[in-house]
């Protein structure tokens, strides 16, 4: 059929098939409605879909027709009163009922604040927060990610907004501002051992800083350097919860592009993903990195998209360790 | 070394087969010959192109 023809067929049935047909059902009750609040009734109930798809050939189309509901299939010559009116060029497919796409809980705005979830220095997109962690003067609770999300890469001030979620994930002033940018360790052109920076955390704003979402609670920090070979895991803004596996420890010179250009740092620690995933994707900086015994060891700052025994690319940490020493911070108990 | 391996962004220890070896990551692929070890230790080339920061 050309696609002028099933245009005009789709009119046609819509019209004087399908129109009809939910008619009947209706006054026959067989709608059901599903107990739910009354504010998300609609009016709107769902039934068939009526569309246009490719045909056997090039440039042939047929109607397309969606069920919504399962009792449709079972109506008497349901299929035949298309096919009929189709003269046979129909594809009919129960598809249920559809829901909108929702943005996964770590992009989402989190009261209380969850380790993983999207958080950001109000000028720009969106990282993840890390950790929450006791700064070491006033003994306070504070937020802990990386220098390029809480401090802009240097360009942020000593109390600016930070944001939850970050900007990129409709994270607004004041409205979504969780703390202010309290401390960060300055990036240089070589030499930087890692990517840090510490937030203060809001009067009132709740969080939970022990469980990490998916793969239970914090035991603390892990009292050695971790090792090649170790399965670790982390919880991020973009990727969610993925394992990976430690390919290279004390990896010297890593280069890294940040937006004033290449940075190299020291002593960090090389990962990837397990499985056919990436261990990390943009989004995910900031994260806190565990062992298997679910003992904190690293801050996932950078990443790329080559290398990897599965071809997924590379995941570069700073050692949790260094990072608290630089910051003069401790792991809440 | 460094400047037989101008392209390298990262060197670090890895393990293969049980034992250290030293781990040089390439910006490319490159035509010369590399070292397969150093004093006795295996080094395991690898490309990875350049890392950049986590953020979306």
């Amino acid at each position: 059929m050309d696609i002028m023809s099933v245009r005009s067929l789709k009119a046609e049935v819509a019209e004087h098939l399908v129109k009809p047909l939910l008619g009947e059902v209706r006054a026959g009750s067989s709608f059901a409605v599903s107990a739910r609040p009354m504010n998300t009734v609609t009016g709107t109930e769902a039934g068939i879909a009526l569309g246009i798809t490719k045909g056997t050939r090039k440039s042939d189309y047929r109607l397309a027709v969606r069920l919504q509901r399962r009792f449709l299939e079972g109506l008497p010559n349901l299929h035949e009163r298309f096919e009929q009116r189709a003269k046979g060029e129909v594809d009919i497919q129960y598809i249920g009922r559809l829901q909108k796409r929702q943005m996964p809980w770590h992009q989402m705005r989190q009261r209380p604040l969850l380790l993983g979830c999207s958080v950001g220095h109000h000028k720009i997109t969106a990282g993840t927060l890390g950790a929450f962690v006791l700064h070491g003067r006033t003994r306070r609770t504070v937020i802990l990610s990386n220098n390029h999300v809480l401090a802009n890469e240097d360009l942020g001030k000593v109390g600016d907004a930070i944001l939850q979620p970050g900007p990129y994930d409709k994270g607004k002033a004041r409205t979504h501002e969780v703390g202010t940018l309290l401390n960060f360790v300055k990036l240089k052109s070589s030499g930087n051992l890692t990517d840090s920076a510490i937030a203060t955390l809001g009067k009132d704003i709740p969080y939970d800083g022990s469980t990490l979402t998916g793969v239970g609670k914090l035991a603390g920090l892990r009292p050695s350097p971790i090792d090649v070979g170790a399965t670790v895991m982390k919880v991020g803004r973009t990727s969610g919860l993925t394992r990976g596996r430690v390919t290279a420890i004390e990896v010297d010179n890593v280069v890294v592009g940040f937006d004033r250009g290449e940075l190299s740092f020291d002593s960090q620690i090389e990962i990837e993903g397990a499985d056919e995933e990436p261990f990390s994707r943009p989004g995910d900086s900031g994260s806190l990195i565990v062992d298997e015994d679910r003992r904190a060891c690293g801050l996932l700052f950078a990443g790329g998209d080559v290398g990897g025994t599965n071809a997924k690319g590379l995941t570069y940490a700073n050692d949790l360790a260094t990072v608290l020493q630089q910051l003069k911070i401790t792991m809440a108990d | 070394m460094r400047e037989v391996l101008a392209p390298m962004t990262g060197i670090g220890l890895t393990q293969v087969d049980g034992s250290f070896a030293v781990k040089v990551n390439l910006r490319s692929p490159v035509d010369q010959q590399l070292p397969q070890q150093l004093d006795g230790v295996p080094i395991v080339y690898e490309v990875t192109g350049i890392a950049h920061k986590r953020l979306d």
